[in-house]
Parts: C-alpha cells; sequence; structure tokens
C-alpha cells in the first residue's frame, strides 16, 4: 500500500499469541485510531493465525471505522480452532485503511485470554519489535502466582531464547531453541527459583528474581505470562 | 530503607503506576536490583496531586524486595473507600520494578501505565454481565490539571463523561456506576462493550482497567490491563 503522503502510516501491525483449548479462548480486540481525525473512516482488520498444523491463515474482516474499537472472537473468524484445540497460537494483527490522509499510528489493539472465566488481557508488540536492549522481569513464584515467558516466532528462522538472571548473567537459567512460525511457552526452571533466598512476606514465601532475555528479531515477540499459582490460569500478560 | 527530603537520587528511567489499598486488595510494588548501591526513589502523590510520602531505597543485589504500599498510603485521602495514589518510581536501569494488586488469594500483576496525550486516545475492552465490574483508574502525570473524556461503545449508544485530574493526582471511575443508566443487560447474558479514553491537551495521563470478576459467592479475582 502506497501512501500520497510520505509521513502518514497507513498499515498499524501487532504480535501476540492466544489460546485457543477446550477451556481457553481468545478475543481480539483493536481499535484503528487517527489521532484527532474523529471522522469514521473505514478500516480493515487482517488477522494472521500461525503455529496451527499446515500453513498460516489469515481472514479479512471489513467493516471497522477510524476511532472506533472493535473486536472477534478468534473462534468465529476461524472456526477449525473450536473443532482442533490447538493450544498457543501466534497472531498477528493488521490494521489497515485506503484513506491516504489517514494516519494510523495512534491505532492499538488488546488481546483477551479467557480461561474458567478467567480474563487475562493484554497489548501486543506493535511490529516491526525493534527492541536491541535485554527485556527484564520479574520471575516470581509465590502462594499467589507462577512465572514463564511466551515466546512469538512468526519469522522464518529458528531463535535461540536464553534466560539469564540479572545477578548472574554469565550463567543461562535457561536455553531454548524455538522453531519457525512457532509460539512458546517457557517455564522458569525449580533450580532458578531454589538459588535465590526466599523472602518472608504477610502471604509467604517469595521466591524469585529479575530475568531478562536478550532480542533476537524484528518478527519475534516476548511476553511475561503470570499465572494463578492455585488454578493455573493466565492472570497478567505483559509485552516486554 | 529512608525517607528523604529531596529527589537526588540519580535515574535514568521513570514509570508511573497507580496503587491503592483498600480492605478488598492492595498494591505491593517488587524491586530487585543487579548490583549493589543501586538506588531508587518512590514518590507517592494522594488523589489530590500532593506528595504524601517519598521513599529511597537501596536495595541489596540478588534478593527480591517486597514493598506493601498500605503503611505509606495512610496519609491518602479516601475515595470510593480506598486509598489510592500515583506513585512515580525514578530508577537506573539495573533495577527492575514491578507493581502487584493482591488480596489473599489472589495476586495481579500491573506493568506502567497507558499513556495518553492530545490526540492519542486508548480503549479497553469490558464485558457486561453479573460477575464483573469495571474500574478505570486514571494518574495525572504532568504538572498541570487536565480532563479527561471517557466514552462508552455499548452498541449503538455512546455515552461520554469526563473526569477532571489535578497535576499529578489520580481519580477512580466506576464503569458501572458512572453508565449504569446504559448497562441494562438481561441476567446471565454477556455483551462485549468498550471505553475509549482521550484527552485533549498535552498533559500526559496514564490509566487502567481494573476487572473484578466473581470466582464464587464472595469470593473475586482482580485483573489489570495497562
Amino acid at each position: 500500500m502506497r501512501s500520497t503522503n510520505p509521513s502518514t502510516t497507513q498499515i498499524a501491525s501487532w504480535l501476540g499469541f492466544g489460546i485457543a483449548t477446550g477451556l481457553s479462548r481468545t478475543l481480539v480486540h483493536f481499535y484503528p485510531s487517527s489521532g484527532n481525525v474523529t471522522a469514521p473512516y473505514s478500516a480493515n482488520c487482517k488477522l494472521t493465525l500461525f503455529a496451527l498444523s499446515g500453513a498460516p491463515r489469515s481472514v479479512n474482516l471489513e467493516g471497522a471505522r477510524v476511532s472506533y474499537p472493535d473486536g472477534v472472537r478468534l473462534e468465529e473468524v476461524f472456526p477449525q480452532l473450536k473443532e482442533t484445540p490447538t493450544g498457543l497460537v501466534g497472531i498477528e494483527i493488521q490494521l489497515t485503511t485506503t484513506q491516504p490522509r489517514v494516519d494510523l499510528v495512534e491505532s492499538s489493539a488488546i488481546l483477551e485470554v479467557i480461561s474458567g472465566g478467567q480474563a487475562a488481557r493484554f497489548a501486543p508488540c506493535p511490529l516491526p519489535c525493534l527492541r536491541e536492549t535485554p527485556r527484564t522481569f520479574h520471575a516470581i513464584r509465590d502462594s499467589f502466582n507462577t512465572t514463564s515467558l511466551i515466546v512469538v516466532n512468526q519469522g522464518v528462522k529458528e531463535v535461540s531464547v536464553v534466560l539469564r538472571s540479572v545477578h548472574s548473567p554469565d550463567q543461562p537459567i535457561t536455553t531454548n531453541s524455538l522453531a519457525p512460525q512457532s509460539v512458546a511457552e517457557v517455564s522458569i526452571p525449580d533450580s532458578f527459583f531454589h538459588s535465590v533466598p526466599p523472602r518472608e512476606c504477610e502471604w509467604g514465601l517469595l521466591r524469585g528474581g529479575a530475568v531478562e532475555v536478550m532480542p533476537s528479531a524484528p518478527d519475534v515477540a516476548y511476553f511475561v505470562m503470570y499465572r494463578d499459582a492455585a488454578t493455573r490460569r493466565p492472570i497478567s500478560v505483559r509485552c516486554l | 530503607m529512608a525517607e528523604v527530603a529531596s529527589p537526588i537520587v540519580p535515574h535514568e528511567l521513570i514509570e508511573h503506576f497507580w496503587v491503592c489499598h483498600s480492605p478488598f486488595f492492595e498494591s505491593v510494588v517488587l524491586i530487585d536490583s543487579a548490583s549493589d548501591g543501586s538506588e531508587i526513589l518512590l514518590e507517592l502523590y494522594d488523589p489530590d496531586g500532593a506528595l504524601i510520602n517519598q521513599v529511597r531505597m537501596a536495595p541489596a543485589a540478588g534478593r527480591t524486595e517486597a514493598l506493601a504500599l498500605g503503611g505509606l498510603l495512610e496519609m491518602c485521602k479516601l475515595e470510593g473507600g480506598m486509598r489510592h495514589a500515583q506513585l512515580i518510581v525514578r530508577r537506573p536501569a539495573t533495577v527492575t520494578v514491578s507493581c502487584r494488586i493482591q488480596d489473599r488469594e489472589h495476586g495481579a500483576f500491573m506493568g506502567p501505565a497507558t499513556v495518553i496525550h492530545g490526540g492519542h486516545s486508548t480503549f479497553f475492552p469490558v464485558t457486561c454481565c453479573d460477575e464483573r465490574t469495571y474500574l478505570l483508574a486514571l494518574i495525572n502525570t504532568g504538572t498541570a490539571a487536565t480532563t479527561a473524556r471517557c466514552r462508552l461503545f455499548f452498541g449503538k449508544r455512546m455515552p461520554e463523561c469526563t473526569v477532571q485530574l489535578p497535576a499529578l493526582g489520580s481519580r477512580l471511575l466506576s464503569v458501572s456506576a458512572e453508565f449504569s443508566e446504559y448497562l441494562q443487560i438481561d441476567a446471565g447474558h454477556q455483551v462485549q462493550a468498550y471505553v475509549r479514553l482521550s484527552t485533549k491537551d498535552i498533559v500526559p495521563v496514564g490509566v487502567y482497567l481494573i476487572e473484578r470478576s466473581e470466582a464464587s459467592e464472595d469470593k473475586f479475582i482482580y485483573s489489570v490491563v495497562s
């Protein structure tokens, strides 16, 4: 798509993930926005799923309008997710408009994973994922939460995922390889939690510390996911 | 840990959080330093933007600090039965800070606030049903007063309200109460709706959506999106 004004952005896209199982479903919410332009120009939303069996699949959703939030259930536009629960799936969300004067740079999107009635909503990673510095997060295990890392590789190359404690970066906590066009949940090994002194809190022992992951490519996104310790349902997800 | 009179901590990064203390849940800040000697400064501003507490910390490396904010919010005014505030964290890049709201049984992590300002708006999905209620937490991260606008998208209805935010202040908005006349749904049904938040001027405003969902009778789970 070519813009008549080189400073406008007529495509906004994000990379994220969803969960499609018998107990979990995913909603995609999007908000085409053009800053101060509030006229309801038409916009399109293209959803691409990958990490499925077979090639990636795309659906074009028409009828979106600039300045109006909208959303869909993933299983409604990809009915195969209902028939064959897949687990983790990669999602690319792409908003476009044919209006040459509409700049979609202010647009946003939210993914919502619902498990057993509990929703975790989070912003997907804007594409391209250009951050070059290490991404740091708290890897925690206590009576409330457990922690894992979700890695979404939309690229055509295998990527290496190395997690390191910020306290001893020379010794990786865990090293994983992720195939092209795939999504994986990387668990924080027990050995990490046993290696750090626990803190006694009002709610019990808290174990963990800050962990970093090095970015690998502009088409790879990282999310920290905190699950409820009792139910194992995702409760908080954050793009790194 | 010691209180300080002025922000003299050399910092590289500034993050804004909404924090609270209520009979139902409270905020806990998790702090982890990669090396000894790194200092961070926490500043707490009440809903009217008054500085109520400053804490300078030099967390020891290799051990996660968990700081419950209830005690630091005691001077905070009550709003809707809750003490809430804006937390500004000034930290070097070697220190990691997270925030979690938690009750007796569950905890939900929250990132730094999504910031909107003139021309840049944001949105949150809300599921209207019997089991879920929503709070919007707004924090003025700037040093001038401003007004935020909140529009509900509920089918073809789009009512709007405005929220006045003092400099560095914060406000809570109950979506269910503010738009109660529009959110009439049949028992047992769910309707997908959205809220859109915007401001007209350049003063930056941080926003969070807090969901309270009923897990079982008298038991609730909280989640936050920013």
